[in-house]
């Protein structure tokens, strides 16, 4: 497995990332700078969380234009594997990756705590590994993670599986009192038609060795083996 | 600039030195040098006790301090404080006070790795004090977790004495790279070049450390174009650009611009190198045109970094600098001489005498006289409590915003970014991992402070501060091994408050000397004053602990039914100084001092290490007391509707009457108690390995499963009650 982590000014959990793919998973991972644009060679591409261009204008809406981005977009069309992780999820809906937008969340204060998301549809390599209904521990940290779409989209994004993650409570009941951040149907993560463009705001990487609380989010990282192995 | 720069006996002295009057730009570059808050003309002489121990990493006058752990592991950290900028502009003035002490970190090369704040706001009900604690909680958050640095613990106290001065202490804690050198502050080597990175130079904070050198005075808002703008985003950049360069060995030594500035940075650099400097204006990357070379010099513009490099490495220097997106150019030259020659549009403007005037900056004695005795107003008796009063006192106490629940602050900040924070903020010292990969190494930190108890012992608070923190390491399986302080007083002009300073420094260093705990870095902040009215004297102390035990066992298991609570105790407690005290100050008094019995203290510290080597669930009661402390960690570990993972149900504790009846036992502050909590089977293995140490145990009570505090078979507080209490007790800052 070869993973690239793009690093954008200002992205601050691309170490993070490295330290989960490398050390943890043992894959090969490579590091990008946003200038680049040569993605030869990988399965997959993690947009890290963090505040690329410091958040200005609007998360993510800089980073967007980077120039790797143009060759995250063909590299995706080619059916690249695309992980992006909170600030990550906000460049990919402002490169137009993903469906939808994030709002400040509704308290409008930065939120960092545990939460409990279910997966809703393993059509994605993101959920390929996971079960439909399972609930995991991954822990969200962010200041604009309330996810909203129009109605229009929200049933497309229904009707077709591509509303990967919800927050609920740890039986995986949904109920605003688990929304920690006001998104609409307390969506935490969606993904495009094809599953191989991803973007959630919780850390699956905050959760991935058992020091930490938490393992969950290995099952995440594994489902791109899954995805890969059912594709070839 | 036309107002007096140089006060009439500093303006002598600098006439002295120069053996002629100064000139206007000479009086503003001096005052840049010799103000408080950049010459610590008042504590220099003071703080030199620090300086004797000489246990740290890093010379005394680097821009921080360090300690090496066992493994070789080099963690740097230091406190700093942005008390004035943060009562004028609260949102701004904390952001940069968490900017300024990362530059500080990193400067030596080191990677921040966590922040702490200790902050200490007035009543909720008096003026300004909501909007001051939310703004500069807001800013912290915003510069915090824009920068990627999380920030993993402090503490919040709310008191009249702060009403008319905010506290805002803000420390930050760094690693070395395994084998990499730290970078020091002294400028060197003839011929090598000073590079400038970082935001480009504007009209900002112009005499803001002036501004922090001075009292206040009503309308403070006027004094708000003195307080700088932070850009988190640069900080981030120019971390990663430093962190690169000290890697690479390209920078010989690095110095952030704080406050007074280029005049500060290049001109501190130089004198610390004993070298001289020719430094040309028309290089400095500027923000707008028409600034006076006076302004360029004393701009307080933030995240600005300054390097020494070999000449034939600038151009890669620049490079790398560039490439982090930061504007970056070569600005002086380190040239032989007793001088800094200044160029602006060419020509030269100044040569600066900076090591003649840097050496003749005053040191001032002032007077000190110990404050007069304060009058006896304890009752002397407390009585005894009623299972009723216990429950209103315990309620009290634990929904005081400084004793309640934190986290509506702490969930504004990331405190997990770097996925090192394995024991998050709640109550005592957080952990941390010190390398992600490198699964054995950790350490703990925390904060704390003893005001209320320094008011009237300065000397046996700074004692008990260092006991009380080591011990709350220990009990979370760590050892302290270094400190850092950030030392708050009110106006140095007066005779009682200098020596309330000293009895200070005199106590943290005894203390630190006695229990082997490293003095690595420090920050004194005088001119804590609004008219009249100064604040406490408040220490406040950042200490570091290695972690002893597997990493794997830092959580600590929870508590459960039928458990058993012990204290053990060299000394007890006093109400004197304590929260409850501060409250109810006729009510609830008593003449005692513990003073801390260092030796003594060294085997309950063992003990504590022992015990938690052995898995046992140990408190080291803070702020409120010990009852308030256990009570608190049941809130804690019991199941909530917000907070989904690691569900347990609320439980209660049954106190002992005999233990529990007397006051001083539950909310009693000091320094010399712990409490174990055990299964009854380990009982007697914990009373024997206490009295190996001749430590007896008292019995405080057991844990039931019934949601309710009980005195002996009476209730006192419903568990639930006391919920809402603690998780409420910031509502009045907060929204």
């Amino acid at each position: 497995m070869r993973v690239g982590v793009v690093v954008f000014p200002g992205s601050n959990c691309d170490l993070d990332v490295v330290h989960v793919v490398q050390d943890v998973l043992g894959w090969s991972t490579r590091i990008l700078w946003h200038a680049e644009t040569s993605l030869v060679g990988l399965d997959l591409v993690v947009l890290p969380g963090g505040f690329s261009y410091g958040d200005y204008l609007r998360p993510g809406a800089l980073a967007s234009y980077s120039p790797i981005m143009a060759a995250i977009k063909n590299f995706a069309s080619k059916g690249g594997l695309v992980l992006g992780i909170c600030n990550g999820f906000q460049i990919l809906l402002e490169a137009g990756m993903l469906e939808g937008a994030l709002m400040q969340n509704r308290q409008i204060r930065f939120v960092c705590k545990p939460t409990c998301v279910r997966v809703d549809s393993t059509k994605s390599f993101l959920t390929a590994s996971a079960r439909k209904g399972q609930v995991l521990s991954l822990p969200i940290a962010h200041h604009s993670g309330s996810y909203y779409a129009t109605k229009e989209a929200l049933k497309g994004l229904n009707d077709s599986g591509r509303i990967l993650f919800r927050y609920v409570s740890s039986d995986g009941t949904q109920d605003d009192a688990f929304n920690p951040n006001g998104s609409i149907e307390a969506i935490a993560g969606v993904s495009n038609e094809e599953g191989n463009v991803v973007g959630l705001m919780p850390h699956p990487e905050r959760a991935a060795e058992r020091l930490l609380g938490s393992e969950d989010g290995l099952v995440l990282f594994r489902g791109v083996l899954s995805w890969i192995s059912q594709a070839s | 600039m036309d107002e007096a720069i140089l006060e009439e006996e500093e303006r002598a002295l600098l006439a002295s030195v120069l053996c002629r009057e100064p000139t206007v730009l000479e009086e503003a570059i001096t005052q840049g040098l010799w103000n408080e808050h950049c010459s610590y003309k008042s504590s220099k002489l003071l703080i030199e006790r620090f300086h004797a121990l000489g246990t740290r990493l890093g010379g005394i006058d680097e821009n921080a301090g360090g300690v090496r752990l066992k493994d070789g592991t080099v963690v740097v950290f230091k406190m700093e404080s942005h008390n004035h900028p943060s009562f004028i502009e609260p949102f701004q003035g904390a952001a940069t006070g968490v900017g300024g002490i990362l530059r500080d970190i990193f400067a030596m090369g080191a990677r921040p790795i966590a922040l702490l704040d200790a902050l200490f706001f007035g009543e909720p009900d008096f003026g300004r004090t909501p909007y001051l604690a939310s703004r500069v909680i807001d800013g912290i958050a915003w510069y915090g977790n824009c920068v990627g640095v999380p920030t993993v613990g402090g503490m919040f106290v709310s008191d009249a004495g702060y009403n008319t001065n905010c506290l805002v202490n803000v420390m930050a804690v760094g690693v070395l790279e395994p084998g990499q050198a730290m970078l020091s502050a002294k400028a060197r080597g003839v011929g090598n070049l000073i590079v400038y990175a970082g935001q480009k130079t504007g009209p900002d904070g112009i005499y803001g450390s002036r501004m922090a050198s001075k009292s206040f005075s009503v309308g403070v808002e006027q004094l708000r174009p003195q307080v700088q703008v932070g850009d988190p985003f640069k900080g981030k950049l120019l971390i990663e650009a430093t962190l690169s360069l000290a890697r690479r060995g390209l920078a010989l030594s690095c110095q952030d611009f704080g406050a007074s500035g280029l005049v500060s940075s290049v001109f501190e650099m130089a004198y610390k190198g004993n070298i001289g400097v020719r430094l040309n204006l028309d290089a400095i990357p500027l923000r707008m045109k028409g600034l006076k070379p006076w302004e360029i010099l004393l701009s307080e513009s933030q995240e600005r970094m300054v390097y020494v490099v070999l000449p034939e490495n600038a151009e890669e220097v620049l490079k790398v600098l560039q490439g982090y997106e930061l504007d970056a150019a070569v600005i002086g030259e380190l040239v032989q001489g007793e001088e800094i020659e200044v160029f602006y549009r060419g020509e030269s403007l100044i040569r600066f005498p900076h090591l003649r005037v840097l050496k003749a900056a005053p040191r001032l004695n002032r007077p000190m006289a110990p404050p007069l005795t304060e009058q006896g107003r304890a009752t002397g008796s407390v009585g005894s409590f009623s299972a009723e009063r216990l429950g209103a006192t315990l309620g009290r106490l634990i929904g005081h915003p400084s004793v309640g629940s934190k986290e509506d602050i702490y969930r504004q900040y990331d405190h997990e970014v770097g996925i090192r924070t394995l024991v998050p903020p709640s109550l005592g010292p957080s952990i941390l991992r010190v390398y992600p990969t490198t699964k054995d190494t950790a350490i703990a930190v925390v904060t704390g402070s003893r005001p209320f108890l320094a008011v009237s012992d300065p000397r046996g608070a700074a004692h008990q501060l260092i006991a009380w923190l080591s011990l709350a390491l220990a009990s979370s399986g760590a050892t302290a091994v270094g400190m850092t302080n950030c030392l708050n007083f009110g106006t140095p002009e007066d005779p009682k408050i200098m020596h309330a300073l000293k009895e200070t420094i005199e106590g943290l260093a005894e203390a630190c000397e006695a229990l082997g705990i490293a003095v690595v870095s420090g920050n004194v902040s005088l001119y804590n004053t609004t008219e009249d009215t100064s604040i406490l004297p408040t220490a406040v102390v950042g200490m570091v602990g290695e972690v002893q035990i597997p990493l794997e066992e830092v959580d600590q298991e929870p508590i459960l039914p039928d458990d058993r609570v012990w204290v053990v105790e060299y000394g007890r407690p006093v109400l004197k100084g304590s929260q409850l005290n501060r409250l109810m100050p006729t009510e609830w008094a008593d003449e005692g001092l513990i003073s801390a019995d260092f030796e003594r203290h060294r085997d309950l510290l063992a003990l504590a290490t022992a015990l938690r080597t052995d898995s046992v669930r140990l408190i080291t009661p803070g702020g409120g007391g010990t009852l308030p402390s256990i009570v608190k960690r049941l809130l804690e570990q019991a199941k909530r509707p917000d907070r989904p993972v690691a569900p347990l149900d609320m439980y209660g504790i049954q106190l002992d009457p005999e233990f529990c009846s007397d006051p001083v036992s539950c909310f009693g502050e000091g320094c010399a108690r712990f409490v174990a909590v055990v299964r009854p089977s380990e009982e007697p293995r914990l009373l024997k390995q206490a009295s190996l140490l001749g430590l007896k145990p008292s019995y405080l009570g057991k844990v039931i499963r019934e949601p309710e505090v009980w005195l002996g078979q009476n209730t006192a507080a419903s568990m639930e009650d006391l919920f809402l209490k603690y998780t409420s007790s910031l509502r009045a800052f907060l929204e």
